[in-house]
């Protein structure tokens, strides 16, 4: 059982059904798949799984192993004994959910501080930028942009960060927890425990009155949340994707929500009804990044497989593929109905248009390691990303010049 | 024959039993490694042999006990390992069978505790498989994941891991949680399978590399810089055991037991095999084989002998001719592996081999006839000589070389290729020295309907494609993988194959390039001064300035075609892979077998089976001024090319020490022209004045049922192309059954209706025939059956000359080069 388990319950699992076998149950193994039963019982010699597992054998299981002869002989005298089935040992891990095991955080190593989220106040005059465990607010209404609040979330990687429309909360996601701020004071109004892994995109619904969260353990099912703020009441709560949700929009009427996530796929859901309204497939990797265009009929998309693609909402048809990035993109936003800002894994900054389709038409250079996430003004004269390295990178627009980073080398911080 | 083999037996009796009477006596021990710098906490196996009288290396570490004598600073365990435990010096004491053996262990402190990516956890996910070709690291990735083939771009690897899809493969607040560790422990579903074992050390290094923050590597981290592999050559009894250690040697001198994290291959499988804890398992054949052991892109081999039952007496290859150099080398060889080399062959068996050989043509029956007669003692180092002034020579050879050399016309154009071939004619009918053939076509500039070698430059266009073929073709060295990736099984970087590729960089092209099909205007080819192209490494994008193999970055004067620079190192005396791989390559043509085999894949993974024998032939070819006619003497006239094809009892296994000639099936216009010669009639071949023979074929693409199924080069592949060498069931079936071939035997101005109408009785037709095909007289008994075909009921002169010519071509002995 165990050796089904490590070496063949990976594809022939429910979900899976690689070759329409599944190896859960003893039945399920003498049904078979496409090939017809996988044993029969008592009789090894017969059985298409011994014979699969041979050195050249052809289909060969699994596909990228061999076991060893003394595993092989054991499965055979398994069969040949009858096939016992446990069915309780395939289905352990699986009972095992993360969820129901306490995770004590450590302090992070003081070399990793990734800016994983920034976000923008709608005044424009407050950027939010996530360090680590800590978040960092500077003031861009005066031009040395000084920090006016650095928040603290001990040992816990901020992985999202939201403003809500009128700029009175801001909320953040971490490990399993989710954090409400006064905007202005900067003291914990609320906090949502409980979850099952990393809270990895936020937003507030236009209204600011319901929160909209992406959650899950890497590697698994991700869940949407929606809660009603302040109160942190649960208002709703599915399973979206079947892999990390990695970026989440919200349409200007509070209408449309858009998920991409690590299962490859772009969603689109009715937010009020929360139903979903379509799936977008094309992308050969995972999805991190979304953007919806300010009137909300462009939706912009990239991610891993480092292609740029854009998307008419209503017909939800791919209108351009752009190939102007080397490496994976981290972030997109619209600067103009035209231009969609990008990061790169690369380091750089980018401006696209669907007239260029292989090159960029700006790149902005300077940050020394790899972006994690984008912001542009809504005046479309400043760029924000947010690097690696701690630091959020800016540059004018017009001038293409990198004006500086924050936090500045000479503002003190925590961390 | 029988007679000597029995005396074989007797001495051999007599010799193994002296040798197992000194085996009390004499038990000396050995160890490795002899001494060791280890950090304090390292832990380091050593390996103790016992080598025997007959120089067989035993394994003894499981039987040793042990002792340091300072176990503050060092203690070992049995099974040989040591930890090292606080600065200072210590010696250990292996002690089997009371012979004692020492080794010294010097022990530095320990550096901080702080991990580095490339030289701790790379080799850890290597080792797991998860850069394997079919897994993360294919081209695409898997699931989102992407590692370099091997490792080797740690820094892209380490971005993948780290930072892709925002750090979400890494959580340092609760190393455990990472995606990185999940996966391989199956602690969430993996379609790679179970690849690391909760709680083992590799998952704990990688754990502790997480909580500290997931370092690259710290600036005074050493550096990778070789491996080794020990035993690096053993002898080995039948189903011995041979645990291997590999140590990894650093920048700073420092060495690390990395047994446990290295790959092994073993190349021949059936001679030793190796487990995935580097002990290699010898098995029942004699032979030889290497065990590759591949540790982070570096690549070591050991070589392992399992000599032969019987050990033959030295008196025996002692009493073996030596006509030159090439036949002590290989007697040493034999000697080592307990063979016994075949006979010398025939004077009728070396005529016809040497003529096939050496021209392509199967030897006249005048010829054959002079030959036997001769009473000359030098007579077939004489027709050696003869037969290497013979016209026949330069098409031969230039058609060998053509296979590497000539385009597909089809894309190059016909007219260039025709350029090209008869260069290439032009040179081995003058026997141009072979460093200056080489340097013709390295510097090769002028128009490609002219200038032949151009050619070559016209069909491979790009820096890298050039790298490829020169490297391969001239140097012997596979550096094709190394253009998208570190090589496998070499040393070979992409920083080795675009530095070579830079040489190439400035290369000019004018006038109309490829227009294929038809190519049908000249292009010029050539170097203009101060238009310095570039070569980009393709992964960091920088400039890369020209480097030979092994050799130092050069300097170009921009004024100067940096190709000059190339062309002077292939010919430098010293430079051992150009004259190593022509030297081996006339060698496989003349022996049916490099003495590196592919011939063109010279890579530590893949030795010479005779490397004495193949450094002897280079230095020689080199003091020769890279002669090919004087290479080829030099082989013709061994005494190791004269052996029969015939196997003895003891070489019958041998495929590749030259204990006996490796009978051939000879290239397909070779055969065709053997055809020709023995029906007396000529090929009517498109493109080619009437009367021509296949060999001076320049256009793989005219039509050909008989080259076709005897194996000519694809006419669409790229060179160097390769032909099909095996028989196959077509080519039985074209030579019994072909109209052609029928037209041929018929022809009436062919040899079979001239013997006919002649005036020779059926005995002088069957001797003539047989001296035509066969090179030899018919023995009584073939004579017998031969005139029966002229004696039987319905037969005339006509049909039973035309079927004893049938059967001669259906016949193996006509078939092969024996």
């Amino acid at each position: 059982m165990t050796l089904l388990r490590e070496n063949c319950l990976a594809c022939h699992n429910p979900e899976k059904r690689k070759g329409k076998l599944v190896l859960i149950s003893r039945a399920g193994a003498l049904k078979g798949g496409e090939n017809g039963p996988a044993l029969i019982a008592g009789k090894s010699a017969q059985s298409h799984m011994i014979a699969a597992l041979a050195d050249d054998a052809d289909p060969h299981m699994p596909p990228k192993g061999q076991l060893t002869p003394d595993e092989i002989a054991l499965l055979k005298s398994w069969i040949d004994a009858g096939a016992i089935w446990d069915e309780a040992v395939l289905t352990a891990p699986k009972l095992v959910s993360s969820t129901t095991r306490p995770i004590p955080l450590r302090p992070l190593p003081a070399t990793y501080h990734p800016v994983l989220a920034i976000a923008l106040s709608s005044d424009q005059k407050r950027l939010a930028m996530s360090r680590g465990d800590h978040i960092l607010v500077f003031d861009l209404s005066r031009k040395d942009r000084p920090l006016t609040l650095e928040l603290v979330t001990p040992n816990d990687v901020v992985q999202s960060l939201a403003w809500s429309g009128d700029g009175r909360w801001l909320a953040s996601g971490g490990f399993r927890r989710l954090r409400l701020w006064d905007g202005q004071s900067a003291n914990p109004v609320g906090e949502i425990a409980g979850l099952t892994g990393r809270v990895t995109a936020l937003a507030f619904t236009p209204d600011g009155q319901t929160l909209v969260a992406a959650e899950g353990e890497a590697a698994s099912p991700a869940m949407v949340h929606l809660w009603h703020v302040p109160d942190a009441q649960p208002i709703a709560s599915w399973t979206a994707h079947a892999d990390s949700i990695l970026a989440l929009k919200i349409s200007g009427d509070g209408t449309l929500l858009a998920t991409a996530g690590a299962d490859k796929l772009v969603k689109l859901w009715d937010l009020p009804a929360r139903k979903e309204l379509a799936k977008l497939e094309g992308h050969a990797g995972p999805v991190m990044a979304l953007a919806l265009s300010a009137d909300g009929t462009q939706l912009a998309s990239a991610g891993a497989d480092k292609e740029l693609k854009i998307w008419k909402v209503k017909t939800r048809e791919q209108t351009a593929a752009l190939t102007t990035h080397p490496d994976p993109v981290t972030d997109l936003a619209w600067v103009d109905p035209k231009t969609l800002l990008s990061t790169c894994e690369d380091g750089l900054a980018r401006f696209s248009s669907e007239s260029s389709k292989e090159r960029a038409t700006r790149t902005f250079t300077g940050a020394p390691d790899v972006l994690y996430c984008a912001a542009v003004s809504k005046d479309g004269k400043m760029i924000y990303a947010g690097c690696h390295d701690g630091h959020v990178y800016v540059w004018s627009v017009a001038g293409g010049k990198l004006e500086g980073k924050l936090p500045t080398d000479e503002q003190p911080v925590k961390r | 024959m029988r007679h000597i083999l029995l005396t074989f037996c007797a001495l051999g009796f007599v010799a193994s039993g002296s040798s197992a009477s000194e085996h009390v006596a004499t038990i000396s021990l050995a160890v490795w490694p002899e001494s060791a710098t280890l950090n304090a906490g390292a832990a380091q196996r050593f390996s103790v042999t016992r080598a025997d009288a007959d120089g067989f290396a035993i394994d003894v570490t499981g039987k040793a006990s042990f002792s340091s004598d300072h176990p503050d600073v060092a203690t070992v365990e049995s099974g040989g390992v040591i930890r090292a435990k606080s600065p200072g010096s210590a010696s250990m004491t292996a002690t089997v069978d009371g012979a004692t053996v020492h080794m010294s262990v010097s022990v530095r402190p320990a550096p901080p505790d702080s991990l580095s990516f490339p030289n701790d956890i790379m080799p850890l996910l290597s080792r797991a498989g998860c850069n394997a070709g079919a897994c993360h690291a294919k081209p695409a990735g898997q699931n989102g994941f992407k590692l370099s083939v091997f490792a080797y771009d740690p820094k892209s690897d380490y971005r993948a891991i780290v930072k892709d899809a925002r750090g979400r493969r890494v959580f340092p607040a609760a190393p455990e949680e990472s995606l990185l560790l999940r996966k391989p422990t199956l602690t969430v579903d993996h379609g790679g399978g179970l690849r690391l074992k909760k709680d083992s050390q590799p998952y704990q290094l990688i754990r502790r590399w997480i909580e500290q923050g997931m370092p690259y590597a710290s600036k005074d981290d050493p550096t990778l810089a070789a491996i080794e592999v020990h035993p690096r050559e053993g002898r080995y009894h039948k189903l011995a055991t041979q645990p291997l250690l590999v140590l990894a040697k650093y920048s700073d001198g420092s060495t690390r037991d990395v047994t446990a994290l290295a790959d092994f291959v073993a190349n021949e499988k059936e001679m030793a095999r190796v487990d995935e804890n580097g002990v290699v398992h010898v098995g029942d054949l004699p032979g030889e084989g290497v065990v590759i052991a591949r540790y982070m892109g570096l690549v070591d081999v050991s070589r392992i002998t399992v000599p032969a039952d019987q050990t033959l007496p030295d008196s025996l290859y002692a009493t073996l001719p030596v006509n030159n150099f090439i036949d002590s080398n290989v007697y040493d060889r034999l000697k080592r592996l307990g063979i016994a080399p075949s006979e010398r062959c025939t004077d009728w068996e070396f005529i016809r081999r040497a003529s096939l050989d050496a021209i392509g043509a199967l030897p006249k029956p005048d010829e054959v006839k002079a030959f036997l007669n001769d009473p000359d003692p030098d007579r077939r180092a004489k027709l050696v000589d003869r037969l290497l002034q013979n016209p026949l020579y330069a098409d031969h050879w230039a058609n060998k070389w053509g296979d590497l050399l000539r385009p597909n016309p089809f894309r190059a154009g016909v007219k260039s290729v025709y350029t090209l071939d008869q260069w290439l004619r032009a040179s081995f009918r003058q026997n141009k020295p072979f460093d200056q053939f080489v340097r013709e076509i390295l510097l090769a500039r002028g128009s490609t309907h002219r200038d032949g070698p151009t050619v070559i430059f016209r069909d491979r266009r790009e820096p890298a494609d050039i790298t490829t073929f020169i490297s391969q073709v001239f140097l012997g060295v596979r550096l094709e993988c190394a253009r998208c990736h570190h090589h496998p099984n070499e040393k070979w970087s992409q920083d080795d194959f675009y530095q070579f590729a830079a040489f190439f960089g400035s290369l000019k092209r004018k006038g109309q390039g490829i227009s294929a099909p038809i190519s049908g205007e000249a292009e010029f080819i050539g170097f203009a001064p101060g238009t310095t192209g570039e070569v980009r490494h393709p992964v960091t994008g920088q400039v890369m300035r020209p480097r030979v193999l092994d050799g130092p970055v050069e300097t170009i004067d921009p004024n100067r075609d940096p190709r000059e620079a190339l062309a002077a190192w292939i010919s430098q005396p010293d430079n051992l892979f150009f004259a190593r791989a022509t030297v081996n390559r006339v060698w496989g043509e003349l022996m049916g077998r490099g003495i590196v085999h592919p011939v063109d894949d010279f890579r530590a993974s893949n030795p010479p089976t005779n490397p004495a024998l193949l450094d002897a032939l280079a230095k020689d070819f080199i003091q020769h001024g890279y002669d090919l006619k004087h290479l080829i003497r030099t082989i013709m006239t061994s005494h190791v090319y004269e052996l029969s094809s015939i196997p003895n009892a003891y070489n019958v296994r041998d495929t590749r020490n030259f204990s006996r000639f490796y009978r051939r099936r000879p290239a397909a216009e070779v055969a065709l022209d053997a055809v020709c010669d023995l029906t007396g009639t000529t090929e009517n071949l498109q493109g080619l004045a009437p009367g021509s023979r296949a060999v001076q074929v320049w256009n793989n693409r005219l039509d050909s049922d008989f080259l076709d199924a005897f194996g000519r080069p694809n006419p669409s592949a790229d060179p160097p192309c390769e032909r099909d060498r095996d028989s196959s069931v077509v080519q039985a079936l074209h030579l019994m059954n072909s109209t052609r071939l029928a037209g041929k035997i018929e022809n009436p101005a062919g040899r079979a209706t001239q013997l006919a109408k002649s005036t020779r009785t059926p005995q002088e037709i069957v001797t003539e025939l047989y001296l035509s095909a066969y090179a030899r007289y018919p023995t009584s008994s073939e004579m017998a059956i031969a005139l029966s075909a002229y004696a039987a009921k319905d037969a005339t002169r006509q049909t039973a000359t035309e079927d004893l010519v049938w059967a001669l071509i259906n016949s193996a002995e006509f078939v092969f080069n024996h």
